[in-house]
């Protein structure tokens, strides 16, 4: 098992270098760079900012010091590098000195604003967003799988098909605008656009409003809107997941030994067949977070999908290098985590 | 020496002739099962109706729609008082003495075009955005697929990290940032989606099922018959793979079909109009979210975004029953 969790931790390793390669090359070859601007600068001053952004360097010697920054720890008694906190991880340990990783740079287009500056301003609202949509679609696709798998063939497994099907086909920017006109804008009960909370936040992203319904009525359409596509993806998981486990022999048994259909279905049928439903939620969670982008710009949050867009028109190559980065992580750790699992409960794929 | 030496080329129109029979026996066969299933119907007919929308423009066009009035992309109407408007059948903001007729059908956009006339022109470059890059993701899955199941060693290797490696990436993310920096026009989203897609998840599922077909004793029989690895490869495995292929063509169609939206939404490609893009002008007018009002901007869109796309789904789900013996009922 050990064995089994360090490869799949080195080749996530692996994945990181080649999709951190595979960006900075993807940025480096288009023509056109980030101090491009109407007005023609002048050629000392490109020059220094070249000079101070390492642009002058050869691109594989840029990739080299990009990454150095982003991946090798560093260890200093000093306050700060400089005027602007660079790096995500800042911890303070004992004596003066700082265990200081994860520095993506300085941000091209924002003067007072490093990439960590960003990322850890927008992306606690993006986290907030996404466990809030994926609690949604837990909320709608778990009853609704449940109760197609046991009505099988009926009205109500219809129904609920036939619904998921629809939440998977509407796209967010179809149904975004629709909940504002609904809710925002004809009954007002909702806030159309904006988010109720700012940082700091506790523990990275817990904000201080959590228990006010200030926080919460700005989370709910966005939440809605993300949250229908994924039920759906949950409810026939679910669904399929406890059809085949209520035709096991030890279904049958527990029916035999005369136990109450409710404790059957509770005790023996669910827990097994919700299995794969748990182990699914940490990949949708990483995909509903790396997919914000569209729920963010209609509903007005402002979260790092939203940033991300900005920053695409402003060629603001190391936050698009860092937000793809920091995506690829969630990514490929919520893949590897699930890995992991399957292999804890299943020893043939550990050894296989 | 005998006569009756069998060249070639006697024998090849026949052999044809009988692959040809059996495909299309074995088509009726899944056609027929196809049939039972209520779902997948709705899903044909609801994609066979905007076929026929992508049809009809042209013919509209060319007869009963003027051309500079109904013109997706530079049509102006002069005859409508304000633009954009509610469509022609309903009251009319402007006007207080309203007859209403169906100049409008489905009222027209900011820039004074018809919105139903660019719905129908939008629905043919959908199609071919769909189909273009499931074929794509077909055409590499099915060959990646079964040449790593065939070969295995280095290959599969080689094949299998990257697919985890494509799995891993932000899509999305990815597909905004090379949109953004190349000129992206449907072909090239077509494309880039149907490679991403083809090396991604699909080889994965393609693989797995090329690899239980692999031990099956027609593929040993026709390597003992003399069979190049090739030969068995693109004749034997590859056919047999590909029911499971068209199904998940229909799952990329939609995907397809939701990323142009996404795209198009923040303006990022570089096409004269789609589903997105409609969505898209209602936004940059600032009419998305003002109000109820102007909901005829962005509803026709949305709806055939969402027709379309749970069209193939529908169809996908039927054919999966067709496809995987599993999970018919019978």
């Amino acid at each position: 098992m050990a064995r089994y969790i360090i490869q799949r931790i080195l080749w996530m390793i692996v994945v990181l270098f080649f999709i951190s390669l595979i960006t900075f090359t993807m940025m480096h070859t288009v023509p056109g760079g980030p101090f491009d601007q109407e007005k023609k600068l002048p050629d000392e001053i490109v020059a220094n900012l070249q000079e101070r952004y390492n642009l002058d360097e050869p691109y594989w010697k840029q990739y080299l010091l990009y990454i150095d920054n982003v991946v090798v720890p560093e260890i200093t008694q000093e306050e700060t590098a400089s005027m602007l906190d660079e790096t995500l991880i800042n911890i303070p340990l004992p004596r003066g000195y700082y265990f200081r990783w994860m520095n993506f740079g300085p941000s091209y287009s924002s003067r007072s604003r490093t990439v960590n500056d960003i990322v850890r301003d927008q992306l606690p609202v993006s986290i907030q967003l996404g466990l809030i949509s994926m609690t949604v679609a837990l909320l709608i696709g778990l009853p609704m799988g449940i109760l197609a798998a046991l009505n099988q063939n009926t009205v109500w497994d219809f129904l609920g098909m036939s619904v998921a099907i629809l939440g998977v086909s509407v796209p967010v920017v179809a149904m975004g605008p629709v909940l504002i006109w609904i809710f925002g804008v004809a009954l007002k009960w909702l806030p159309p656009t904006g988010w109720g909370a700012q940082p700091p936040y506790t523990l990275f992203f817990i904000p201080r409003t959590l228990f006010s319904w200030d926080f919460w009525r700005y989370t709910l359409m966005p939440a809605f809107a993300v949250g229908t596509g994924n039920s759906a993806i949950i409810a026939r998981l679910t669904r399929a997941s406890l059809l085949q486990v209520i035709h096991e022999d030890y279904i049958r048994t527990a029916r035999a030994k005369g136990l109450a259909e409710r404790t059957i279905t509770t005790r023996h049928a669910l827990r097994n067949a919700l299995i794969p439903v748990v182990t699914i939620l940490g990949p949708m969670f990483a995909a509903v977070l790396t997919g914000l982008f569209v729920v963010e710009q209609v509903f007005g949050i402002p979260g790092l999908g939203r940033y991300f867009i900005t920053s695409i028109t402003n060629r603001d190559y190391p936050v698009i290098m860092g937000t793809i980065l920091l995506y690829a992580i969630f990514l490929v750790f919520a893949n590897v985590l699930v890995d992991i699992t399957y292999a804890w409960l299943d020893p043939r794929i550990r050894y296989g | 020496m005998s006569d009756t030496v069998y060249s070639g080329a006697d024998v090849a129109p026949s052999l044809w002739r009988i692959r040809l029979k059996l495909a299309w026996k074995s088509f009726k066969r899944g056609w027929n099962m196809f049939r039972e299933n209520p779902i997948g119907l709705i899903g044909l007919a609801v994609i066979l109706f905007f076929g026929l929308m992508a049809i009809l423009h042209p013919i509209l066009m060319a007869t009963v729609w003027e051309q500079r009035v109904y013109d997706p992309i530079i049509g102006y109407d002069f005859e409508v008082l304000a633009h954009p408007s509610p469509p022609s059948w309903l009251p009319q903001p402007d006007v207080p003495m309203h007859t209403p007729s169906l100049r409008h059908v489905l009222g027209t956009d900011p820039l004074g075009r018809d919105v139903l006339s660019q719905l129908m022109y939008s629905t043919q470059s959908e199609f071919a955005l769909g189909i273009m890059a499931a074929l794509v993701t077909v055409l590499i899955a099915t060959t990646a697929g079964a040449v790593a199941a065939y070969f295995e060693g280095v290959v599969d290797i080689i094949l299998m990290r990257l697919a985890d490696v494509i799995l891993m990436l932000p899509f999305i993310a990815i597909l905004i940032v090379l949109s953004s920096m190349f000129d992206f026009q449907m072909i090239h989203l077509a494309v880039v989606y149907g490679l991403l897609a083809g090396f991604g998840g699909n080889t994965i599922v393609i693989k797995s099922q090329a690899l239980s077909i692999k031990v099956k004793t027609y593929i040993e029989a026709a390597r003992i018959a003399g069979g190049n690895d090739w030969h068995i490869l693109f004749t034997h495995l590859v056919p047999n793979l590909l029911p499971l292929s068209f199904l998940y063509m229909m799952f990329t169609v939609t995907n397809a079909i939701f990323s142009e939206a996404v795209l198009s939404f923040f303006g990022l490609l570089n096409i004269r109009m789609s589903w997105g893009i409609m969505i898209q002008t209602a936004q940059a007018a600032g009419y998305l979210l003002s109000s109820w009002k102007y909901w005829y901007l962005m509803f026709p869109a949305g709806l055939a975004i969402s027709l379309l796309c749970s069209a193939f789904y529908l169809v996908g789900r039927a054919m999966d029953e067709v496809v995987n013996p599993r999970l018919r009922k019978r």
